[in-house]
């Protein structure tokens, strides 16, 4: 068959090694940074309350909370592995679960590049990234090869594409096309920049800075893909990057968007690079074992779920921005202004009621998280009922006055203030949200 | 691409965000001149403030002195004077708690050294008796303004004069308000020295000088509302009564006029109204899209919440509390629907965040 002779073909094991070696550098860099800034501490060690997700709420944090370090000790550690290719398959695999487990933690620092690092890290696990310049050929554990089967370099690509595509999509709504929100609220907050802030400032900036990222995801794989356009393609990468780096505070993912796509030239321009780092070494090249039946189909089962699953929301009533219901995992990224004021009251058996203070149970950011999204205002009142219960209070019911502002609207009461929340589940349905403005 | 030219790209692009991370740019840009409007708050706000409260706090520390070598009734009288007119001026420095004044500053916050209610009579006592004037603990509630306001009136003249003749009492108490003196001294000088630095750094980003004096600012509003009003009544999870013993200026029954007078503070902070015409952060929102809306629905709320706060009088706060005044539940409830107008709204219209740290967002 075409298909799979065009998948199964080799092809230069050089993309792979490059990935490999970004990927581990950036994950330590990454790790280091977290643990420069103190983030281990402030966001998890110091938070009284994680919230959780669908699926994972067993994932909790290790007791002492302290030994939170030890687990980024092992994926630093499992990084350095991936980078220098040493025990590689052990040193990938630790690396993904280590790093997929701390996101897991905790639901209100969700991110999509995250996500994306996650999946990344994942496909580089299951990948022979480490059959060239790595440790584990050179103490001959495993056999040096130049080769690989086509999907193998053409799988993180696909990843790649699946990011940028739907973030492009996403971007075709009036809100970010016509009206140019968000970005009318977050361009002139960046006009002080050196150089640039005239640029940030101008009243029509707004409208290209928001078409102009539209077309950039939907395409830039394209031209990435393309040989003659590739070269102008990553110079269009970094500077959008740069940009949304000067603009956004998005810490390390503009640098790794930079690197990751470095994955799109072709094998001879990696082999050259690596050659000229590494020195070169002649290697014969060695056919390719066929891929077995099962990896055909775990491969398809993984290619479906990427396509199909941001389309889930579609499935589901309400506006999207408005319910979230189908939100996350969608490549949704840096789409919408969404802010809100939650005030939650607890009663107890007697009939008295009390408000709270939000502070004395979360941390600001998670405050912020919960204040708009459905499923978190859930899980806290949840959480209310137990701690206080816990003291010795008969809580009968939790309320919320939450009021909610989207793309610079108004703020508009979310859902009833006299709604019992303890008669919701955080995964169920969302009818109990009034409709979007 | 050669190693050469793609490593000089990646070096371009970290530099680029490198410097451009950065929070201090270009003085004027298109659109609102943040600069002009930390100047107005510095010049206008701020310095004044920190310098009235300093400057009347002086006045009162002579007044103690006075009155703890030679207790009468005539000192007494002069120094609660002098502890009004400091008490009322801090309600109008009390919401900046950054720079010189916040964690990176003094290594506390002046808010919680000056201002933390109520104070714990037993650990006062706890203190004085043990001669431990050291201040280097954190039971914050056995000094500040309110233990001073503590010797000047728990228990009634008499009480007041008899504690003062003792002398492990009246020590306490010359030391205690030697340490707010200095407190406030240093308050002063260090934004003095720290004005130019607050107005160059003009940016939105997390640590800029707009992010952390519209989060003080917040702050300070939700502390009058939950603290000095709402924990009183007894309005908190948990509370099964009000607490009258709980309002700010319990001793002298200052409260409502304290009350009042921060409020008035908040509101022409936010209005940028002070002396000069801003820029403030009306303005600033009047410069962005949806901003009229949202100042036209703060200005009708912030007319019904005096409104509230002139129907409950000048009398004292406690005694309200005590009788679960209707006035009182009524204000709280006008200061909450008013918040978010302060909180979601504001922030998300000048694109600032509601932490202090910064986290990643994507």
């Amino acid at each position: 068959m075409n298909w799979r002779y065009q998948l199964e073909k080799p092809v230069s094991l050089a993309p792979l090694v490059s990935l490999r070696i970004l990927v581990g550098l950036l994950m330590l860099v990454g790790g280091i940074r977290f643990l420069a800034l103190g983030w281990v501490d402030s966001n998890y060690v110091q938070a009284k309350i994680q919230f959780k997700y669908a699926g994972f709420e067993w994932v909790a944090m290790p007791q002492p909370p302290e030994l939170l370090y030890g687990l980024f000790a092992v994926m630093l550690l499992s990084a350095v592995g991936v980078l220098l290719g040493a025990w590689y398959r052990w040193s990938a695999g630790i690396l993904w679960l280590s790093f997929t487990y701390i996101e897991l933690l905790d639901v209100s620092w969700y991110l999509n590049h995250y996500y994306f690092i996650s999946l990344m890290l994942g496909i580089m696990a299951v990948l022979p990234a480490h059959k060239r310049y790595s440790v584990d050929v050179w103490r001959g554990a495993v056999q040096e090869h130049g080769t690989v089967a086509a999907w193998m370099v053409a799988l993180p690509r696909f990843q790649l594409a699946v990011l940028y595509v739907y973030a492009g999509v996403a971007k075709m709504q009036a809100d970010w096309l016509l009206d140019a929100m968000p970005m009318r609220l977050w361009l002139p907050a960046n006009n002080h920049q050196p150089v640039l802030g005239w640029l940030f400032g101008w009243e029509y900036s707004p409208w290209l800075f928001s078409w102009a990222g539209m077309l950039y995801d939907c395409t830039i794989v394209f031209w990435l893909s393309w040989r003659k356009s590739r070269p102008w393609a990553y110079a269009t990468v970094l500077v959008f990057h740069g940009l949304t780096g000067c603009l956004f505070q998005i810490g390390m993912f503009p640098l790794v968007m930079a690197l990751i796509t470095l994955v799109f030239f072709e094998g001879q321009t990696h082999e050259r690079w690596q050659r000229r780092l590494f020195g070169a070494r002649s290697i014969a090249s060695s056919s390719a074992k066929p891929t077995p039946i099962y990896t055909w189909v775990l491969l398809s089962v993984f290619v479906a779920f990427q396509v199909l699953f941001p389309w889930r929301f579609v499935l589901e009533p309400g506006k999207l921005f408005w319910t979230e219901a189908g939100y996350r995992f969608s490549w949704r990224v840096m789409l919408m202004e969404k802010a809100g004021t939650a005030t939650f009251y607890v009663t107890d058996a007697s009939g008295r009621e009390g408000m709270v203070h939000n502070s004395d149970h979360l941390l600001a950011h998670q405050e912020k998280q919960m204040a708009f999204q459905p499923d978190l205002i859930v899980q806290y009142a949840h959480y209310l009922k137990d701690h206080y219960s816990s003291q010795g209070q008969a809580v009968t019911r939790v309320r919320a006055e939450v009021y909610v502002t989207l793309n610079g609207q108004p703020s508009r009461l979310y859902f009833s203030p006299q709604l019992n929340l303890l008669t919701l589940q955080a995964q169920g349905s969302r009818h109990w949200l009034y409709p979007a403005p | 691409m050669s190693v050469k030219l793609l490593s000089f790209s990646l070096v371009v692009l970290l530099a680029g965000l490198v410097s451009c991370n950065s929070d201090t740019g270009s003085p004027a840009g298109a659109g609102f001149n943040r600069t002009a409007m930390l100047g107005y708050y510095a010049d206008y706000h701020i310095l004044p403030a920190m310098d009235t409260v300093a400057s009347n706090n002086e006045a009162l520390y002579q007044a103690v002195l006075a009155l703890t070598a030679a207790p009468s009734a005539e000192n007494l009288n002069t120094t609660r004077q002098q502890w009004r007119t400091t008490y009322l001026s801090w309600q109008s420095a009390s919401a900046f708690t950054l720079g010189p004044t916040g964690e990176q500053g003094l290594r506390r916050r002046l808010s919680e050294e000056v201002g933390t209610f109520p104070v714990s009579e037993a650990k006062i006592q706890q203190y004085s008796l043990a001669g431990d004037t050291s201040f280097t603990n954190f039971d914050r509630d056995s000094r500040g303004l309110f233990a001073l306001e503590y010797f000047l009136w728990a228990g009634g003249d008499q009480i007041v004069l008899a504690r003062l003749n003792q002398a492990q009492q009246a020590a306490y108490f010359r030391a205690a308000t030697r340490r707010l003196r200095d407190d406030l001294r240093a308050a002063r000088t260090g934004w003095q020295q720290f004005r130019d630095d607050f107005v160059r750094s003009n940016g939105t980003s997390a640590g800029s000088s707009t992010t952390q004096l519209y989060n003080e600012f917040l702050l300070a509003y939700e502390g009058l509302k939950n603290f000095k009003v709402g924990l009183p009544m007894g309005l908190r999870v948990g509370q099964t009564q009000p607490e009258p013993t709980k309002v700010e200026a319990y001793y002298s029954g200052y409260s409502l006029l304290g009350l009042a007078q921060q409020l008035n503070a908040l509101e022409s902070f936010w209005r940028g109204d002070r002396q000069a015409a801003g820029p403030g952060f009306k303005h600033y929102l009047q410069s962005v899209v949806g901003g009229e809306a949202l100042v036209a629905q703060t200005e009708y709320q912030l007319g019904i919440i005096r409104q509230k706060l002139e129907a409950c009088g000048s009398g004292r706060l406690d005694s309200l509390v005590a009788i679960q005044s209707p006035l009182v539940l009524d204000l709280h409830t006008e200061l909450q629907r008013n918040t978010r107008f302060f909180k979601s709204d504001m922030s998300s219209l000048l694109g600032l965040t509601i932490t202090f740290s910064s986290g990643d967002g994507d």
